[in-house]
């Protein structure tokens, strides 16, 4: 996981220094943002939407907003940028979660004419696939926390600044997040006997 | 996994917490082209250039900036027809409970002032209003003097 390392490849007066250029219209610097962040704020999208083509949208409407932001001058939490960024990413997937919700009550995954339009990407491995209902079934608030981690890649201390918690009680529903997760697989103990490593985890994860 | 997170997540954890990041790693790497396209598309909003929304999507945001507004409107006028006076549509013949209460209430009064006129004092009273009536009525008059009274006849 390349959580604290990727965050921190960026060094606070780097990114406040891109960020500022970028904001003065840098190309090069802007650039440089989108592709430190870009894929992250896609695996975010990509993992709650579960539509790549969906997920592609949001990161561009991100992008723009962040863009327009910065050129206007409406950049106030220096300092944060991640939180900040990740914070237009949050609201922008539960939007269009929401609108897919209104266009297609039943819940299905990609629009039917859509994946009429293009070829059928490769059948993801069953332990993937696994993994992503898993995700599916967990409260939102549970699915915040595992999906900033381990798609966004944030450090725990950047999702307690999101989401505003102290970062024992983050750390500590982080941990029950894993646990439903673990249960929702079906490889789970007994709650007794938790801390012994369950068996057949190994069949079900990459 | 960094040390720190291998230290904080029980062992029995670590297999599917690395197997999450598998999958979130997965996904960073197809959001690297993503990223390229997005950066190039982006650009002109960061020159200031509009951004081409495609039509629909520009149409669903200015229904949406409307909803507001209308939804506002039609709540507010919902308030106001609640809350103004009820007038009749046509003018209604009284009812024959009213009519017969007016009826009995005029009973009641005749039958009072009948009652009153048995009374000596009501006649009286009758007589003194009579009286400060006509008074005022000559206090309103010019005065004109009286004729004289001739003794003899």
């Amino acid at each position: 996981m390349a959580g604290a390392e990727s965050a921190s490849s960026q060094g606070p007066a780097d990114l406040s220094g891109l960020v500022r250029a970028a904001g003065a219209g840098d190309e090069r610097a802007w650039r440089g943002l989108v592709a430190e962040y870009g894929p992250r704020v896609f695996a975010l999208a990509r993992s709650r939407l579960r539509d790549p083509d969906a997920a592609e949208e949001v990161t561009q409407s991100v992008f723009a907003t962040i863009a327009i932001k910065l050129r206007e001058g409406r950049y106030t939490e220096h300092g944060k940028f991640e939180p900040w960024l990740f914070r237009i990413a949050m609201n922008r997937v539960r939007d269009t979660v929401r609108r897919t919700k209104r266009e297609r009550p039943d819940g299905a995954g990609p629009r039917a004419e859509d994946q009429r339009r293009q070829p059928a990407p490769p059948e993801p491995p069953a332990s993937v696939t696994a993994l992503r209902d898993a995700l599916e079934l967990l409260p939102r608030a549970d699915r915040d926390i595992i999906e900033l981690r381990y798609h966004a890649d944030l450090s725990f201390r950047q999702i307690a600044d999101l989401l505003d918690e102290p970062l024992g009680t983050l750390l500590a529903r982080h941990h029950r997040a894993l646990r439903k997760i673990q249960r929702i697989l079906g490889v789970a103990p007994e709650p007794a006997a938790a801390e012994s490593t369950p068996s057949g985890l190994g069949e079900v994860l990459p | 996994m960094t040390r720190s997170e291998a230290n904080t997540t029980p062992e029995d954890l670590r297999p599917l917490a690395e197997g999450l990041a598998a999958l979130g790693e997965s996904s960073r790497r197809e959001g690297a082209a993503v990223a390229e396209r997005v950066a190039v598309r982006s650009t002109h909003a960061l020159r200031g250039a509009a951004i081409a929304e495609p039509p629909l999507e520009r149409i669903q945001r200015l229904l949406l900036w409307l909803a507001g507004p209308c939804a506002v409107l039609g709540a507010g006028a919902l308030v106001v027809a609640a809350l103004a006076p009820h007038r009749p549509q046509r003018p209604s013949a009284p009812s024959v409970e009213t009519l017969a209460a007016n009826l009995e209430h005029d009973i009641d009064a005749w039958l009072e002032l009948d009652a009153a006129w048995s009374r000596d004092s009501f006649e009286n009273d009758l007589a003194v209003l009579s009286l400060e009536a006509a008074g005022v009525a000559l206090r309103d008059d010019e005065p004109t003097p009286l004729p004289a009274i001739d003794a003899d006849s």
